[in-house]
């Protein structure tokens, strides 16, 4: 369960800074899909971005299965940060690494052996339909393409939460379909 | 006339070992500020106010050593230097302590090299790192050097090129290499032929290792679709 409490996000700017969040809370059920909408510049990825701490709240708790974690130290929180994972809306592939190992990158991070990890990245892209595409690079890959790979990288980890900026946004009709 | 003068120099096997010299010491002297100048400026870069861990003092601290250091002309920081070589090789002569000085010269140089190519590497690739829990360390070592490699390269083949420049500077106190044999043998006995002869050569060498180093930084871009 995701829990946020009193959230408020402001920026520091010249004229007394920019108030991105006002006082949010919500609660976020185990298996529910949560969507948020609101116009552009909102605050939409503020929000989503404070949820895995990307972004620092300035006040408010993010509550994550009972633990707030804005007071975790700092190891504690790259360990939950591991079962929360993030599809971004640029995609944010790392260039220099092939489709495979885009995949097996947060495995790697979490210290999981070559030889898994390989092997579960190769089923992930089996299921985003790139498997013959594992030893392309980014740069090779379409928009949709680009992705389809941050997808099956977010969930190579078997995440328990999955915060999406846009993740479809790029995807067509065929690929969109949620099964 | 030339190829004479050339010829006479190389069955003397002066040439030879100049350009031998020249290489010896670029090469030597390249790996050793590496080893000084990447993690400086993997430290500079990371401690930046944008970096992954902004540590103001240190940054600041750091960037005035560096800026210290750079401002210097590098005839002028050799001679300034000569005690610092007695006191790490020994001698404040010969080619180990010109060696030091290339490396006091060139680390802080290679370090804004190192900290402006990590520079080029998006933030947003940082952040997919840090959402998945990655520690600094790892984010140093699997995403900031790796993506950056191409322009580490060049900034590397750049660097070499400026320390080949700085070591013909060094036979003026004493260096050896091709600067010294443009110097002793043709500035001082009046014989422009030999500065030529040695211009000539040292251009060939920046032109291998421009062209090796550029073929290496394209090659391992995976950015580049062929």
């Amino acid at each position: 369960m995701i829990e946020l409490q009193n959230l408020c996000k402001t920026y520091p700017s010249a004229n007394g800074g920019v108030e991105a969040l006002r006082d949010i809370s919500l609660t976020i059920e185990d298996g529910e899909i949560f969507g948020i909408i609101g116009l552009s510049g909102a605050g939409k990825s503020t929000l989503v971005r404070c949820i895995n701490l990307l972004e620092r709240p300035t006040s408010g708790a993010v509550v994550i299965d009972g633990q707030d974690i804005t007071r975790l130290p700092t190891p504690e929180l790259l360990k939950m940060r591991r079962s929360i994972s993030m599809i971004f809306q640029g995609f944010n592939l790392l260039e220099q690494r092939s489709v495979l190992r885009n995949v097996t990158f947060p495995l790697e991070i979490a210290g999981v052996k070559r030889g898994p990890a390989r092997e579960k990245a190769m089923g992930l892209l089996k299921v985003v339909g790139l498997e013959e595409k594992a030893e392309a690079f980014p740069a090779q890959l379409s928009g949709g393409q680009k992705q389809r790979v941050a997808i099956a990288r977010a969930l190579a980890s078997d995440p328990r939460y999955l915060l999406c900026d846009e993740a479809t946004s790029a995807l067509d009709p065929n690929t969109t379909r949620t099964r | 006339m030339l190829s004479e003068t050339f010829y006479k120099l190389w069955n003397a096997g002066i040439l030879q070992r100049g350009v031998w010299e020249t290489i010896y010491m670029t090469f030597l002297s390249t790996a050793i500020s590496y080893v000084i100048g990447l993690p400086l400026g993997v430290v500079l870069n990371i401690t930046d106010r944008e970096g992954i861990r902004p540590i103001r003092w240190l940054n600041r601290l750091l960037g005035v050593i560096v800026n210290f250091f750079r401002s210097i002309p590098f005839i002028i920081l050799m001679v300034a230097m000569l005690p610092v070589a007695k006191l790490v090789v020994g001698t404040s002569l010969g080619n180990s302590a010109m060696i030091v000085m290339l490396v006091i010269a060139a680390s802080p140089y290679i370090a804004r090299m190192v900290e402006s190519s990590l520079k080029e590497v998006s933030a947003g690739v940082i952040e997919a790192a840090q959402s998945m829990g990655a520690t600094n360390f790892q984010i140093i070592t699997k995403v900031l050097l790796p993506e950056a490699k191409p322009a580490l390269i060049m900034g590397a083949v750049i660097s070499m090129v400026t320390i080949l420049g700085y070591s013909a500077m060094s036979a003026t106190i004493g260096g050896t290499g091709l600067g010294q044999i443009a110097i002793s043998y043709g500035h001082q006995r009046f014989n422009p032929d030999i500065k030529w002869i040695c211009v000539f050569l040292t251009v060939i060498i920046v032109q291998i290792i421009q062209e090796v180093g550029t073929a290496i930084a394209h090659r391992t871009d995976k950015r580049i679709t062929k």
